[in-house]
């Protein structure tokens, strides 16, 4: 992993990361096209069930487990999510630790890497639901949106 | 705070703290189960180490922080005692998209 961050891109999570597979872009837009934001909480669990499969056919990962609990987190011992919410940026985040178990994370600080992973192959895959995301405030660790005079 | 928990390690709105395993057993592990929301849980021990580690986040960052700024927990676990990293962000229990 590497040792330092970018110079000034610390909160500027969503310009962490430049490239990303092309099948994982594309898999983070099956899952909203599927449904996700559209979706009973039952289904839209599902649908992040489905885009970890496809993440780990992608990356070569083992298989993980995604439950519903009243706190978010990934737990290495047993290869598990858990979210209180089907959160598309919450997935990824937890997603990238799971890549981080298996030595595939980028930035030392584990948190920074999976804030900016998950954060951007977001604005990467959903450039418009990003940007409106990110002025909504629906973004948790990024800066506040910039204003036209900025 | 007591002389045998060691300083947690702290980064960017991150802190994490190492709690010693206490299985859970007899009497208390039946109230437990009552209790524990997912079926799926592997352990019970888990469940119990989360809230632990949030209650001392809860403890350390009160009054700047509170139990629902808690946005996620990444967890190892070495021999005995998990490691729990809690991240954190004002408003997280609101969620985001």
């Amino acid at each position: 992993m590497s040792d330092h961050f970018p110079e000034g891109l610390l909160m500027n999570y969503h310009l962490m990361f430049k490239k990303f597979k092309k099948e994982a872009i594309l898999a983070v837009q099956k899952a909203v096209k599927a449904g996700l934001w559209r979706s009973e909480r039952e289904p839209a669990y599902d649908i992040l069930r489905a885009m970890f499969t496809n993440l780990n056919t992608i990356y070569g990962l083992p298989t993980l487990v995604l439950i519903v609990d009243d706190h978010e987190y990934y737990s290495r011992v047993t290869d598990m999510i858990a979210l209180p919410k089907p959160s598309l940026v919450s997935a990824l985040h937890e997603y990238r630790h799971h890549m981080q178990h298996y030595g595939l994370g980028h930035y030392e600080d584990d948190e920074i890497d999976a804030r900016g992973w998950s954060v951007s192959l977001f604005r990467k895959a959903l450039p418009k639901s990003f940007k409106k995301a990110w002025s909504e405030g629906k973004i948790w660790f990024m800066p506040p949106y910039p204003t036209e005079q900025e | 705070m007591a002389f045998f928990q060691k300083q947690p390690k702290e980064g960017e709105n991150w802190v994490e703290y190492e709690i010693p395993s206490m299985p859970v057993a007899g009497e208390a592990a039946a109230m437990f189960r009552i209790t524990a929301p997912p079926k799926e849980y592997p352990d019970a021990d888990l469940h119990l180490a989360i809230e632990r580690a949030v209650g001392r986040f809860n403890r350390e960052h009160t009054p700047e922080y509170k139990r629902g700024d808690v946005a996620d927990l990444y967890i190892d676990r070495k021999g005995d005692t998990f490691r729990i990293k809690v991240s954190y962000w004002p408003n997280a229990s609101e969620g985001q998209i």
